[in-house]
């Protein structure tokens, strides 16, 4: 193993490619490039459509991401814990259907988004059940568990007696405005608000990051492994259920396959905000800058009236250029 | 040196241990005392042992019959988690520390200190203070690295990570330190700094107990030096030994 001198002997004879990739794949390159490619984004589709720059594109821009970016966030703390989770859009649907049917019932508001959040963190139990106890790896636990949580979502639904909502509290929640910004802006950037808080300045944050980077190292130190993983499985299922709440409203009703498909957006988003799949790694505020580049990509592609087909294909490419970029990343730190 | 034997009482000792794993003899009747403030050696051949008592004495296993004392007292040491109740910690060669986190946070790791009062169960962090008081502590143990907190430990080098391992378990003021192979994947003068970390622990007070392959190091470090042949313990050495009396021990001639 090099000694510290060792290392500054190698920086003095590293060659500019070297240095260069070093700059690039280093953290603090994360936010900032982000930043740029947001900034460049914004640049280019408003040069190339005058559409893209006004107030209500970008208030429709805005409720798009805050929903993924709420979902995004949560995800973070999964991956940075060391797991994932693949249900949280059978979770979020299931729950959206729980708001309405409680709504229906003629419960109040609160009771309502107490209920959705609530069945959305007793799933999130579940999940952590069967991979804490159950030992079952998290990927193939919540690829099984989404699909269980998608079936009972269609069992559930009888199409006849969910009407569209209109006029109640609900209905706030997705189309209502809050100091003339759109209440679902104002709502998820309190949520990952609360998120960035929990993992920047809580303990609970600072060992979801240990157990992240070892889980060994954690539990040997007197960390309860089974109980962090827990929580961090309860938060995803919650989290799910805002989402849930938040589409439901946008929609006017619930759907059996809301979300459907979104999994793989939104976890791509986390890793080109800088998150490590293998864990340890990651900020909530990358994560949400990846989500709101990834916004503006599909908003402008959307007013250019680019084929849907190229947006599919870029959002794989985009994907693929963040895995490369996390293994650079890897490379670089291992010595 | 100073003379473990000189009238104090073993903080932590173990009597007639004995483990067996099927038809093979880990350990037959070992009895050991283990004095509050000295370095103790336990070396031997491979399959000697030594592993296999510093594991009973640390919790990792349960020993097949015999009797653990600490300060005198009889105690039953289920888990590692009941060790360390105990004050006994045991060094993990990379196993113990999350390369990803840097030197205040693994310091802390397991028992942060955290802000009381109204927002007592959110478990905000006292990071300032934690930073503090580390950078006292190991500033105290005379331990350098780059930076305190902000790098993490696993862009430092082997040794470095060493030294922070056993400055955790000095830091919780433990009253037994075992380590396995302190020194086995480190350089000349990285062992170096472990050596002169461990010997300043010692010195305030924690019992430390290496097993070690390294018969140099033992030689120049140990107060005491427990020899193990098959199972059992075939000699306890104080003062001065030379390199080659302890091999010969070790081989049996």
């Amino acid at each position: 193993m090099e000694t510290s001198s060792g290392a500054v002997e190698r920086a003095a004879r590293m060659p500019l490619s070297a240095r260069l990739r070093r700059t690039f794949v280093s953290g603090r390159f994360d936010l900032v490039g982000l930043s740029v490619v947001l900034a460049f984004l914004c640049i280019l589709f408003s040069a190339m459509t005058p559409y893209f720059m006004t107030f209500p594109n970008l208030k429709a821009l805005g409720v798009a991401v805050s929903y993924n970016a709420i979902l995004a966030a949560a995800q973070t703390v999964v991956i940075v814990a060391g797991l994932i989770d693949l249900s949280f859009t059978s979770i979020l649907a299931l729950c959206g259907i729980a708001a309405q049917k409680l709504l229906l019932l003629g419960a109040p508001f609160v009771v309502v988004v107490a209920g959705a959040i609530l069945l959305g963190m007793a799933l999130g139990l579940v999940n952590a059940a069967i991979c804490v106890a159950g030992g079952v790896n998290p990927l193939i636990a919540t690829i099984g568990t989404g699909l269980a949580f998608r079936g009972m979502a269609f069992i559930w639904l009888d199409l006849e007696s969910m009407p569209y909502f209109n006029d109640t509290a609900l209905n706030f929640v997705g189309n209502g405005s809050i100091l003339g910004l759109p209440a679902p802006l104002i709502i998820s950037a309190l949520v990952i608000g609360g998120i960035w808080v929990l993992m920047r300045f809580t303990r609970f944050g600072s060992r979801v990051y240990a157990m992240g980077g070892s889980e060994s190292a954690a539990r040997l130190a007197g960390v309860s492994v089974a109980r962090l993983k827990t929580l961090v499985f309860v938060l995803s299922g919650g989290a799910a259920a805002i989402g849930g709440l938040l589409l439901t409203s946008l929609n006017g009703t619930a759907f059996p396959d809301a979300a459907r498909g979104d999994e793989l957006i939104v976890i791509a988003a986390v890793i080109l905000g800088g998150t490590a799949l293998m864990g340890g790694r990651g900020s909530v505020i990358g994560t949400t800058l990846a989500v709101l580049v990834l916004g503006a990509m599909a908003n402008g592609m959307n007013l250019l009236g680019t084929d849907a087909f190229w947006q599919i294909f870029l959002s794989g490419a985009i994907l693929l250029l963040a895995v490369l970029v996390d293994e650079q990343r890897n490379r670089a730190r291992q010595r | 040196m100073p003379s473990p034997q000189s009238g104090r009482e073993p903080i932590l000792a173990g009597r007639g241990l004995s483990k067996y794993y099927g038809p093979v003899t880990a350990l037959d009747g070992v009895s050991i005392d283990i004095y509050p403030g000295e370095i103790l050696a336990i070396v031997g051949d491979n399959g000697a042992g030594k592993s296999t008592l510093v594991k009973a004495l640390s919790g990792a296993i349960v020993p097949d019959s015999g009797e653990i004392l600490m300060e005198g007292k009889p105690i039953r040491l289920d888990s590692p988690q009941k060790a360390r109740q105990h004050g006994i910690e045991t060094v993990y060669q990379d196993l113990a520390l999350a390369p990803n986190r840097d030197v205040v946070q693994n310091l802390y790791l397991g028992r942060e200190m955290c802000h009381g009062g109204l927002l007592k169960p959110f478990h905000f962090l006292r990071s300032r203070e934690m930073r503090r008081v580390a950078e006292q502590h190991l500033k105290q143990l005379e331990v350098g690295v780059p930076h305190v907190s902000g790098l993490p430990i696993g862009q430092m080098s082997g040794g470095q990570r060493q030294c922070v391992a056993v400055a955790r378990v000095a830091f919780w003021s433990s009253k037994v330190m075992f380590m396995d192979e302190p020194t086995a994947a480190l350089g000349v003068r990285e062992s170096e700094a472990v050596l002169r970390l461990i010997r300043r622990v010692a010195h305030a007070g924690t019992a430390v107990v290496l097993i070690s392959h390294a018969i140099p190091h033992v030689v120049a470090l140990a107060d005491r030096i427990v020899v193990l042949r098959n199972g059992r313990k075939a000699a306890d050495l104080a003062g001065s030994t030379t390199v080659e009396g302890v091999v010969n021990l070790i081989v049996g001639s």
